[in-house]
């Protein structure tokens, strides 16, 4: 399985990558949203974690174009929100996103167990 | 929930590495603020950094390195939609904070314990709502 990763930050871009190779995922990441959108036509992952305030391009702006290039259909989006984000993560839904993760609450089965489903579908 | 022991202290020296750079950001744009630089810009990136800030420590489990800068993400985001003024008096406050989380950010390198920043985040709160 392939997952490409959009965070700006560090710190969860590393925690993150690490937990998801040890189950043996392919992992890509990118700082932006500028860096996503190329990372995801070139890499093709079967799944992308979105953060969504990012520099450059934000997460919506990510959204939006994955739409114009008919990739949503064919690539879920889980949100990458935390706390108080409510508001965005529906505007994400709205935008394509199939669902969210809070990733300062750390639960990995249960980002793992949503991971498989949506890969699945 | 906050990582496992083992993981925590696997990832502290990241913590604060990408913690302390947050601050330093968070110092240098809030100087370009008070020279009177208040490009969107400036303003998305002191947005940007407290919520990066807020985030990754609340995931560490660091209380205060949650709370301040959560606080100081709520003013930024009200100020990007042009809902509150950032007047000399909260500037200053924001500095005072920021040198706060610093001096935390130390103790927790030193200690692993934060310092109490109850009284930054009383202030910020008046503020944030």
């Amino acid at each position: 399985m392939k997952i490409l990763l959009v965070e700006d930050d560090t710190f969860f871009r590393e925690f993150y990558s690490s937990k998801l190779r040890e189950k043996s995922i392919t992992v890509e990441t990118a700082a932006d949203g500028d860096e996503g959108l190329s990372k995801i036509q070139a890499f093709l992952p079967d799944l992308v974690l979105l953060d969504i305030i990012m520099p450059k391009k934000d997460g919506f702006d990510v959204l939006k174009e994955m739409a114009g290039m008919q990739l949503l259909p064919k690539i879920p989006v889980l949100v990458f929100s935390t706390l108080g984000q409510e508001n965005d993560v529906e505007k994400a839904r709205k935008l394509g996103a199939r669902g969210y993760v809070n990733k300062s609450f750390f639960d990995f089965d249960k980002l793992y167990a949503r991971i498989l489903e949506l890969s699945k579908n | 929930m906050p990582l496992s022991q083992a993981e925590q202290t696997k990832f502290k020296s990241l913590y604060l590495q990408t913690a302390r750079q947050y601050v330093s950001e968070l110092k240098e744009n809030l100087n370009q603020l008070g020279t009177g630089n208040t490009t969107e810009d400036v303003i998305d990136s002191l947005h940007r950094e407290a919520h990066s800030l807020t985030g990754q420590s609340a995931m560490m489990g660091y209380q205060w390195m949650n709370t301040v800068p959560s606080l100081m993400e709520k003013i930024f985001k009200a100020r990007k939609e042009k809902k509150l003024e950032l007047v000399d008096d909260l500037l200053a406050r924001l500095v005072e904070a920021v040198n706060d989380l610093e001096k935390c950010l130390d103790s927790i390198d030193k200690s692993d314990k934060e310092i109490d920043l109850s009284h930054s985040a009383e202030i910020l709160q008046k503020f944030a709502t």
